[in-house]
């Protein structure tokens, strides 16, 4: 079933749609208050509407969103979630509701950049509080229990994650890397428990032996552009484990105990994510973050996929390529664009790269 | 901090920096202007060139004499003060970098340690000073803390936290959570004092210094008049014909960025205030048969400065207004010396960067209607996304409001790369072509 | 005023120079269109005297002469220099008038240009310096593609199969370009994806000042039937395009130097 006939089918059964930006957000939260969260990272699109609104330098995240909204491809949606990730979807969020009008109740979260203290965990609190209290003006007020059980389907969908990501680390899984990020990514739009029979299915079908490549950790923002699966499959690549936006730096690699309290725990929870640049975190977490999914999994280097614009990462990148260097880890950085096709050029390098790995 | 090195930076500050500027000063005050479009030069442009001077060379000295710190334009530096630090504005230095057109140059040192040339230029220019020493001040003093606010952007946090890491420097951090919609929560305020409270153990470690109330009044009571002092001045621009124009008010705007907290920073902004006061009684105009009235969005085009302004005075038009140089005497008003923490929590969370396009298209209205501006001119700055993203909505939502012709430079404060010279000025002649009719 | 009143208009590009001889009645007397030169007072000149020789005229019958485009500084015969935005808003007014829309592609520059009932310039845009959005961008494209400027427009109208394009800066797209080649897909297929492109980008810039209609389509690009196309069906309008688009700001200069002449 396509992302849009299955929002519509939640929609069917009583539940809310909110169309969620990049990039780290109290999901939780949303599916306490029964609302599906569908996420809008790199959607097709071109950019005759956005271009209107935003100058080119912006980065593709940020004009694909906002092209599909314009062209009418959110009409599932019933809320729009703007997590402050950085400064454009900040103003993206900003610029939605506030100029372009849009009729839909905007929502805003924002992650404390303060490092993971005390003072960020009572202010996430006190946020989450006037979220939900938003979300219930939208989709009704909150049940009994309904945040311990959307705590228990996070860690659900969280283990089923860490399950599949594991096996896939310990070549105990038969699928290519377009299909192991297929099969990720629709966690960005399915109901968790839904997500939960996914990844399940996935597992089982693609239980066995694995595929033989040379084993690569890839870092970045998304595996993207959306040929590039695909095209590191060509390469004899297999990707052991990754640190993307998207996809690995969004679940947490242990079960953590956790505050008694909802609130509190859904805080904790989202300070417990692995280190992220656009949470302010310094890039020796990030390093060390990275090298021990590479020491763990037998990985022989570290492509980072810089995402053209994209400044939290294009900061890090220096010193993060030094740490892996300094750590005897080869690594190479290519800048991408979001789009059909992995430019030539860039496959090359990598080719290249591959070629240069002792 | 050795008594030696304390002497050595009170005597140059005292004794020899103010010979030394002066007998410069003299050898270089000669040579005709010629024939300009603008109206006299501001008599104050010569304090304010010395007050800088002596701020930059002075800096040197201050390593070793004083704590030095690095900070954000928009970080709360009276706290700082209240320690006796030394501040340095590597925005502000970017900016000189930027006038001085040395952007690309040191730009390319942090490209060349892989730091993508889409990234922002003043964190450019900075990275590239920090890697090869490159600057027009001689030499910046190392830090011994970073201070650093993100309510200007979170650019500046991902630069400052790479300069603390790649320099080992300790960096304190007020994290002022975006104001998406409305004028700022409880939770808001209480986090941000939070964290400026916890930030005064953290200082009394790094500097060694004790924390005193008094001093920390005294400066918090300089700040508010230097920036009441900047808001007179830039409602000066409100008088037909303007005594100053926006372009004077990007030079002028330096003390109360980076001085702001300091008596000189007072002294200076009385000066200017008098002069313009007694321009504005004679009727003295910045441009000279000021036709047209018009704001300026965002940053300056540093290396652009002066032609942009001949250009403008060459058609009638005078720069009256701008946004930027607003918003350090927007929110100093909240300031309060019964709560300072809970105060100066206000003060940095509610600049209008830090809050939605809604609150900055009412600040612009506002300001059009006041400066009685009749067009606006927007510099898209291709390294400031904050500043840039939403301004081709607002300049439509303000020919609506406030029925004015508008235009956009694509542009960049620092890094000429990206700056057509021939198809700015193309632009902008075409705009003042279409303002006459 | 004499009957015999003429007037110029030069127009010097970065890809080509400009001239129109006009009358006092607005008709073109004599027009010239030569490849630019990095001497622009020189090219101008060259223009002029070409457009002066169809018409059958000498330097010493003009009453006035306006220069525009991006070496208008040079042209110091000019008494008049206005910018080419004005002058392709006259310009596209005089050939078709009412027009409220002007699409400039030209080789360094493209621009959108709303203008008022009286065809007065009301907003304008322009590309920026470093995106894939001026008529240089095909001419590089087409490069690649060995089809020429010409042959591109055409080989993109018998494109059979979607292709696309999505980067915004033209280096990027070259290779984007590269690597469709290097896949093996249909060159007619690449130039129509590069239109759509630049189709795109276009549209952008004109819906950043208005769609609005009549709207002309001016500057080399409209000799492109597939960039044109593109454009109008991505904003769902027509456009009006002069049988020399090329020479629209030309006109528009001369026009305004007609005003001046007989002010």
């Amino acid at each position: 079933m396509g992302r849009t006939a299955y929002l519509q089918g939640q929609k069917a059964a009583g539940r809310k749609v909110a169309a969620v930006w990049p990039a780290r957000y109290p999901a939780e939260l949303l599916w306490a208050h029964g609302v599906c969260p569908a996420e809008v990272w790199d959607p097709p699109a071109g950019q005759a509407l956005a271009g209107a609104h935003l100058q080119s330098y912006v980065c593709g995240i940020v004009r694909q969103g906002l092209e599909l909204l314009l062209s009418g491809g959110l009409t599932t949606a019933d809320i729009l979630l703007f997590p402050h990730t950085c400064d454009s979807i900040q103003n993206l969020g900003s610029l939605v509701r506030d100029l372009v009008h849009e009729p839909r109740p905007c929502l805003y979260f924002y992650p404390p950049r303060s490092g993971r203290s005390e003072r960020a965990a009572v202010y996430l609190e006190a946020q989450l509080r006037t979220l939900s209290a938003d979300l219930t003006r939208i989709a009704g007020p909150l049940r009994d229990g309904a945040l311990e059980g959307a705590l228990a389907l996070g860690n659900g969908r969280a283990a089923a994650l860490r399950h599949m990501y594991d096996l896939r680390a310990r070549g105990a899984l038969d699928a290519s890397n377009e299909e192991f990020y297929g099969a990720v990514r629709t966690c960005e739009y399915l109901w968790p428990e839904d997500a939960v029979l996914h990844l399940e299915a996935f597992m089982k079908t693609h239980a066995g032996r694995p595929r033989r490549g040379v084993p690569l950790v890839l870092s970045g923002v998304l595996p993207a552009p959306s040929d590039l699966a695909q095209r590191l499959d060509g390469l004899s690549v297999a990707v052991v484990e990754d640190d993307l936006l998207a996809c690995g730096r969004r679940f947490a690699r242990a079960l953590l105990p956790e505050p008694g309290d909802p609130w509190r725990a859904m805080a904790a929870r989202l300070l417990a994510l692995p280190p992220c640049s656009t949470a302010g975190d310094s890039v020796e977490d990030r390093a060390s973050f990275l090298a021990e999914q590479v020491e763990r999994t037998g990985g022989r280097g570290v492509l980072v996929l810089a995402l053209k614009f994209c400044e939290p990462e294009l900061f890090q990148i220096p010193s993060l390529v030094d740490a892996m260097r300094g750590r005897g880890i080869p690594v190479l950085a290519v800048e991408t664009e979001l789009g059909n096709s992995a430019p030539a050029g860039m496959m090359t390098r990598v080719e290249a790269f591959l070629e240069s790995l002792p | 901090m050795t008594l030696g090195m304390e002497l050595r930076y009170r005597w140059m500050k005292d004794v020899a920096l103010p010979v030394l500027l002066k007998a410069r000063e003299r050898n270089r005050r000669k040579g005709s202007i010629g024939e300009s479009p603008l109206g006299p030069p501001l008599e104050s442009t010569r304090s304010l060139k010395r007050l800088m001077t002596r701020h930059y060379a002075l800096a040197r000295y201050a390593e070793g004499a004083r704590p030095v710190a690095w900070v954000t334009s928009g970080a709360p530096v009276e706290l700082l003060r209240a320690f006796g630090c030394y501040s340095v504005y590597p925005e502000n230095h970017a900016a000189l970098c930027g006038a001085r057109r040395m952007g690309p140059e040191i730009c390319t040192r942090a490209e060349e340690a892989g730091f993508s040339r889409d990234l922002c230029s003043y964190a450019r220019v900075d990275l590239g000073h920090a890697l090869s020493g490159l600057t027009p001040v001689g030499r910046l003093p190392r830090p011994d803390v970073l201070f650093c606010t993100n309510n200007i952007c979170q650019t500046i946090l991902y630069w400052f936290k790479e300069l603390s890491h790649r320099e080992g420097i300790p960096l304190v951090l007020f994290d002022t959570p975006f104001i998406s919609v409305g004028e700022g929560t409880p939770e808001v305020f209480d986090y941000v004092a939070g964290q400026i409270k916890d930030a005064v153990p953290a200082l009394e470690r790094i500097t060694g210094r004790e924390f005193r109330e008094d001093r920390f009044h005294e400066v918090l009571r300089s700040s508010i008049r230097a920036s009441a002092l900047w808001g007179e001045v830039l409602a000066t621009m409100r008088h037909r014909p303007a005594p100053m124009t926006v372009f004077d008010a990007f030079v002028h705007l330096a003390p109360v960025v980076s001085l702001r907290g300091l008596p000189s920073c007072e002294r200076y902004y009385e000066g200017l205030l008098a002069e313009l006061q007694e321009r504005v009684s004679r009727d003295v105009a910045a441009v000279p048969g000021e036709r047209h009235r018009l704001m300026w969005d965002n940053i300056a085009i540093w290396f652009a400065l002066a032609p942009l302004s001949r250009l403008f005075a060459e058609h009638g038009c005078a720069g009256v207004a701008g946004t930027y140089p607003n918003a350090w005497a927007e929110t100093n008003h909240y300031l309060d010396l019964a709560d300072p923490f809970g105060s100066l929590a206000k003060t940095y969370a509610l600049i209008f960067l830090n809050r939605g396009l809604d609150y900055r298209l009412g600040l612009m209205e506002a300001m059009g209607r006041d400066y009685q501006v009749d067009g606006l001119v927007l510099h898209s700055a291709r390294s400031c996304k904050p500043y840039s993203v939403g301004q081709y909505d607002l300049r439509r939502s303000l020919a609506g409001r406030l029925g004015i012709k508008s235009v956009v430079l694509e542009g960049d404060m620092t890094d000429f790369r990206t700056w057509s010279e021939e198809q700015a000025r193309t632009r902008l002649t075409a705009f003042f072509e279409s303002l006459d009719g | 005023m004499a009957e015999k009143l003429l007037v110029a208009g030069v127009d010097v590009g970065s890809a080509t120079a400009k001239a129109v001889v006009m009358d006092r009645h607005g008709h073109v007397r004599g027009s010239s269109l030569l490849p630019s030169t990095p001497n622009l007072s020189a090219v101008g000149r060259e223009a002029l005297n070409a457009a002066l020789a169809e018409a059958g005229a000498e330097a010493g019958e003009l009453a006035a002469v306006a220069g525009t485009g991006y070496g208008r500084a040079a042209l110091d015969f000019a008494a008049l220099r206005i910018t080419e935005i004005t002058c392709h808003a006259r310009g596209a007014s005089v050939l078709f008038p009412g027009t409220a829309l002007v699409v400039d592609v030209g080789g360094q520059d493209s621009k959108a240009i709303r203008m008022g009932p009286s065809g007065e310039v009301q907003d304008f845009t322009m590309n920026d310096k470093c995106a894939a959005g001026t008529g240089r961008f095909l001419a590089v494209m087409a490069g690649i593609l060995g089809t020429g400027l010409e042959g591109l427009g055409l080989a993109g109208l018998t494109a059979r199969r979607p292709l696309t394009m999505t980067s915004t800066c033209t280096v990027f797209a070259e290779s984007e370009v590269i690597s469709l080649i290097s896949r093996g897909e249909a060159v007619p297929d690449i130039a129509h994806a590069v239109h759509q492109a630049l189709a795109q980008r276009l549209a952008g810039m004109v819906r950043m000042v208005g769609a609005e209609t009549p709207a002309v389509f001016s500057g080399g690009g409209a000799l492109n039937p597939d960039l044109v196309d593109c454009l109008q069906s991505l904003l769902g309008l027509v456009f009006q395009i002069p049988e020399r688009p090329q020479l629209t700001g030309a006109i528009g200069a001369a026009h305004l130097a007609l005003r001046k002449a007989e002010a």
